[in-house]
């Protein structure tokens, strides 16, 4: 089998070198140097005392500014949008502020290709400053979602969260902080935030964590007073993820290695292919596992 | 539980100096100027990559964001409220001719997905994330019947930036871009990696691949192509 293989490839190798075949090259070079999957980024802003800001994003390759989310005040999380990998300043002004003003607040965010990332501005104004946090992306268990706390309300400098019957999600979280994720039985929880400072406050919600899905409960000041919680979708998937591989063919253009006139018909048949213009072949072409000309043609 | 520890007072700092210390931070010396977790830090070898890792670096200028005169009011706007996408009917890649309605698809005993009940038409996993939401909506197709090319023979066709096409019961068409074109064997298939949870919607356009097994009457690998939502 193996030596077979390799025979396919190096088949595929001699068609493209001796042909030149554009199609064929391109292809190739593909495979060689893919290009990144982007990374995805979502903004908030968790300083209580701190107006609407807008934020800006620059690109250390290239350098263009451009205005990411505009009006953007406390207890609001952005959408997550999509961002090519790489290294970036975040820079955020007074909401109206133009963009030649110097950066209230500046950092930098380096994003990983296919890696999520939740950044924002946290703190009292007078310690205003900003953090990036790695968002999960790994599948909870079957029935399971996994859940962090983001503890954002001044007023319970620390609190601890918890649900009611359930697991507690953050015990003792100062504000300003947030705790890794634990996983927490899905389903609709009464969860209750209690401060352990004076004066005490507390509130308590009907928060949903989806199972199959990465959720943040973030802990606020509250609109009249006191404090308030909300939640977030990081991530979401399917309650029950399908087990394993999938299911997808007959066999009907399968190749059959036994067949023992298989390979010069395969020869003949790429190089006519090449030759004439209608190969296309696509995807990466590699060595381990060759893309073979199929029995039924292309 | 770590507090906040902001290392820079309230000093001015010039652009010039923020773009010095993410130079540092990039370079990989992490100049982090506060804990945003609970726990001990950990190294920073390991804070980089970690689930709950945290890099930033940044201070206010002074003066440039006044705080709110009445002390903090709470949340500035609602929460906000997602809604949920419609069943998708049917797809269409227009680079490799595909035109195809959507059978609904479960899981079998075994809670490994169903295949599509006919060689010419796609499924999708409607147990799953419905194309247009959040996560991994998976769509599977056949590569061929016993006889010939099927629905999804000519996946493996596609490239980066290929559009996909979901048209949802309320005739709403949904746009996808191809990203990756990966092949897997079927006895070392990545589930968490194409099923597991995403931030925004994505689709998983599965089909056979590799060696055919006639003994098994199967494919040995899995060829799955992402695709990422075009907003």
């Amino acid at each position: 089998m193996n030596r077979s293989r390799s025979r396919a490839a190096l088949l595929v190798a001699v068609a493209a070198t001796t042909l030149a075949h554009p199609a064929v090259l391109g292809a190739a070079s593909a495979g060689a140097a893919p290009s990144e999957s982007p990374a995805m980024v979502r903004g908030a802003h968790f300083s209580p005392d701190t107006p609407g800001v807008d934020v800006y994003l620059t690109g250390f390759a290239g350098g263009t500014t451009h205005i990411w989310l505009s009006d953007v005040g406390y207890g609001d999380v952005s959408p997550y949008r999509r961002l090519a990998a790489g290294t970036y300043t975040v820079a955020m002004r007074p909401h109206g502020a133009a963009a030649s003003t110097p950066a209230a607040l500046s950092w930098v965010l380096k994003a990983q290709p296919g890696h999520a990332y939740t950044t924002a501005a946290v703190g009292m104004n007078k310690q205003l400053h900003a953090i990036v946090l790695s968002d999960e992306l790994t599948p909870p268990g079957a029935g399971d979602g996994r859940v962090r706390v983001i503890q954002a309300a001044s007023r319970a400098p620390r609190a601890s969260v918890t649900a009611v019957n359930g697991p507690v999600i953050a015990a003792n979280a100062a504000f300003g902080t947030s705790t890794p994720y634990r996983t927490v039985p899905a389903g609709t929880w009464l969860v209750g935030a209690n401060s352990l400072a004076t004066p005490k406050v507390s509130t308590h919600a009907d928060l949903k964590i989806s199972p199959g899905a990465v959720t943040t409960i973030v802990l606020l000041d509250g609109k009249h007073g006191g404090i308030t919680l909300r939640s977030v979708v990081d991530a979401a998937g399917a309650a029950v993820a399908p087990v394993g591989a999938v299911p997808g063919g007959g066999g009907g253009t399968a190749p059959r290695p036994g067949d023992p006139g298989w390979w010069p018909g395969a020869a003949l048949l790429l190089g006519a292919m090449a030759l004439f213009g209608t190969v296309v072949l696509s995807g990466p072409v590699h060595a381990r596992r060759p893309r073979r000309p199929s029995a039924a043609g292309q | 539980m770590g507090r906040i520890r902001p290392r820079f007072g309230r000093a001015v700092m010039l652009p010039a100096a923020a773009i010095m210390a993410g130079v540092l931070l990039s370079a990989g010396n992490l100049q982090a100027t506060a804990r945003w977790m609970s726990g001990p830090a950990p190294p920073a070898a390991q804070r980089a990559p970690g689930p709950a890792a945290m890099k930033a670096s940044g201070r206010a200028v002074a003066g440039a964001l006044s705080p709110l005169p009445g002390g903090p009011t709470g949340p500035a706007h609602p929460a906000p409220r997602s809604t949920r996408s419609a069943v998708p009917v049917r797809l269409i890649i227009p680079a490799i001719g595909v035109d195809t309605a959507l059978e609904p698809l479960g899981l079998l005993s075994d809670h490994t997905l169903q295949p599509p009940s006919r060689w010419d038409t796609a499924g999708w996993y409607a147990d799953g994330v419905r194309p247009g939401d959040a996560g991994p909506a998976v769509i599977a197709g056949h590569v061929d019947s016993t006889s010939g090319p099927a629905v999804f023979y000519r996946l493996r066709d596609l490239h980066r930036g290929d559009v996909v096409l979901i048209r949802q019961r309320t005739g709403r068409t949904v746009r996808f871009a191809v990203d990756t074109i990966e092949t897997y064997p079927k006895d070392r298939f990545p589930t968490a990696r194409v099923y597991g949870p995403r931030p925004l919607p994505e689709l998983r356009l599965i089909t056979c691949t590799g060696d055919f097994d006639t003994n098994a009457h199967s494919y040995l690998d899995n060829l799955v192509v992402t695709g990422l939502l075009v907003t």
